[in-house]
């Protein structure tokens, strides 16, 4: 490999050897020292490889073999340079483009952030112009990565993390906001126990606090099953309580019901096979459509990003963004009454499921349907086993 | 004078191909042969090559043959080799 990058540079001559005595040339060439290489018949004579140097000295060898020689190709650097050393315009742009990419890492082109977040966009950006990060700036004036994070990071509520990418010509902040905590409450407080939703109590079980509830019994929703308030004096004493943050398992049989209405025809969307790629060139953040219309009245689309990243230098500020769009059809289909029901059940069941408290059983469901024309209203009664108590802050008066 | 650089070679244990001017030959499999000490190319095509010696001409015919390396003693050819025949001044033929 190192020598043919070195061939290449001296330049080398590809000639076409013709005539009768082409053997004979060959041979006075290799007596005389040139250097001839990759020697290759072809139908009335030879092809060969020979450098600069070599070629010059065939000429009193020509002559003496009598063959013809021509010249193929002329290949190299030298000979590249040589063509092309008057085109002053061609240097020019070489020697701009290399000074672009030798200044191009040096600055900020464009600002990217990163990751999810709710917190507003043009604060972060604030904040980052307030530290020397925005489209345009010096990569010198930039202040230290982590004052950018400890600054973000503090001045900026909800987000706990941070930290700025250097990506070539592209700065890439990558952040993540906390997520909240639960809300717990503390052990301390005197807190009820109520119902959740009305239901027929089957099992209770009072761990701390007055039990308010027996089993057998029916319970609407918000009544007090367990108090926080326990009074601790004998008959006929001075009335003293003493305030628990009350704790209990309270199982009871409960019914949820959810309804809605469930048309009988469904919109299928079916891809008609045509598909066009549109092209948005960026170009230091600023998007460029190199279209004009897509040409169809519905589709889905596919975008996929192409960055230009120079080795060495890294994100070259250019972008190319390939957006597949694929035509659709929307086509009607009559659904049958059996089809309806199994998807107006999968809707209402995930209805109620995403209301109900962990642990709960279901026993039993019922669905109940009326057809008007074209809709369906439909009914789920879901027969449960779950846990009723929830903790609220403790009512004085109706734990009195 | 050859018949005495070959008694020369032979009493003295020395190898013939520097003491005879003999050409050398190392040959892979029917894909490469290395040829030492030879005179010039005779004949050079796609399924014929044709090279000179001392005494006469190696001919090596075969299919897609090819000179890869040339230098002044020396010399490489590559292809599918059918035949190395040596042609000693055209009466006597020794194929291997």
């Amino acid at each position: 490999m190192l020598k043919k990058i070195f061939k290449f540079i001296k330049g080398y001559v590809i000639i076409e050897i013709t005539g009768n005595n082409k053997e004979r040339f060959v041979n006075m060439c290799l007596n005389n020292f040139l250097n001839i290489y990759d020697v290759v018949p072809i139908e009335d004579g030879l092809v060969m490889k020979t450098d600069r140097s070599s070629f010059f000295s065939m000429r009193r060898l020509v002559k003496k073999c009598g063959v013809r020689v021509r010249i193929v190709r002329k290949c190299g650097a030298m000979h590249t340079l040589r063509l092309y050393h008057r085109r002053y315009g061609f240097f020019a742009a070489g020697a701009a483009v290399a000074m672009f990419l030798f200044f191009l890492p040096q600055y900020v082109l464009c600002v990217e952030i990163d990751g999810e977040y709710n917190a507003d966009e043009s604060e972060i950006r604030q904040v980052l112009r307030e530290h020397g990060v925005y489209p345009g700036a010096r990569k010198k004036n930039i202040d230290d990565l982590s004052e950018i994070k400890d600054a973000i990071v503090f001045d900026i509520d909800g987000i706990n993390w941070a930290w700025l990418y250097d990506e070539g010509a592209r700065m890439r902040l990558q952040i993540q906001e906390s997520s909240p905590k639960p809300k717990v409450n503390d052990k301390s407080t005197p807190m009820d126990i109520v119902a959740a939703h009305d239901g027929f109590v089957t099992r209770a079980d009072v761990y701390r606090g007055e039990r308010h509830v027996s089993i057998g019994t029916s319970v609407a929703a918000g009544d007090t099953l367990v108090s926080g308030k326990v009074a601790v004096f004998p008959l006929g004493a001075e009335e003293r309580y003493m305030y628990v943050h009350s704790a209990a398992k309270v199982i009871a049989d409960t019914v949820r019901t959810e309804s809605g209405k469930f048309s009988t025809t469904e919109t299928l969307r079916i891809r008609t096979g045509r598909a066009r790629a549109l092209l948005t060139l960026s170009i230091f953040g600023r998007d460029i459509d190199l279209f004009r219309r897509v040409g169809y009245a519905d589709y889905d689309e596919n975008k996929i990003r192409h960055d230009l990243d120079i080795p060495v230098i890294g994100y070259s500020g250019l972008s190319l963004t390939v957006t597949t769009a694929r035509e659709i059809r929307q086509v009607q289909r009559e659904l049958t009454e059996d089809e309806v029901l199994a998807r107006a059940s999968e809707v209402l069941e995930e209805r109620i499921c995403k209301k109900l408290g962990a642990r709960a059983v279901r026993t039993d469901e019922e669905l109940a349907f009326a057809k008007n024309g074209d809709v369906y209203s439909v009914e789920l009664r879901m027969h449960l086993k779950e846990n009723i108590g929830i903790e609220v802050p403790l009512n004085e008066e109706l734990s009195g | 004078m050859r018949r005495f650089s070959e008694f020369v070679a032979n009493t003295m244990r020395v190898p013939k191909d520097a003491v005879m001017d003999l050409p050398r030959l190392s040959v892979c499999g029917d894909r490469e042969i290395y040829i030492e000490n030879h005179k010039g190319l005779a004949e050079y095509t796609d399924t014929d090559i044709r090279v000179k010696m001392r005494d006469g001409i190696m001919h090596i015919s075969g299919k897609e043959l090819r000179i890869i390396v040339m230098k002044y003693g020396s010399i490489v050819i590559n292809g599918i080799f059918g035949a190395v025949i040596y042609e000693n001044n055209g009466d006597k033929y020794k194929k291997c």
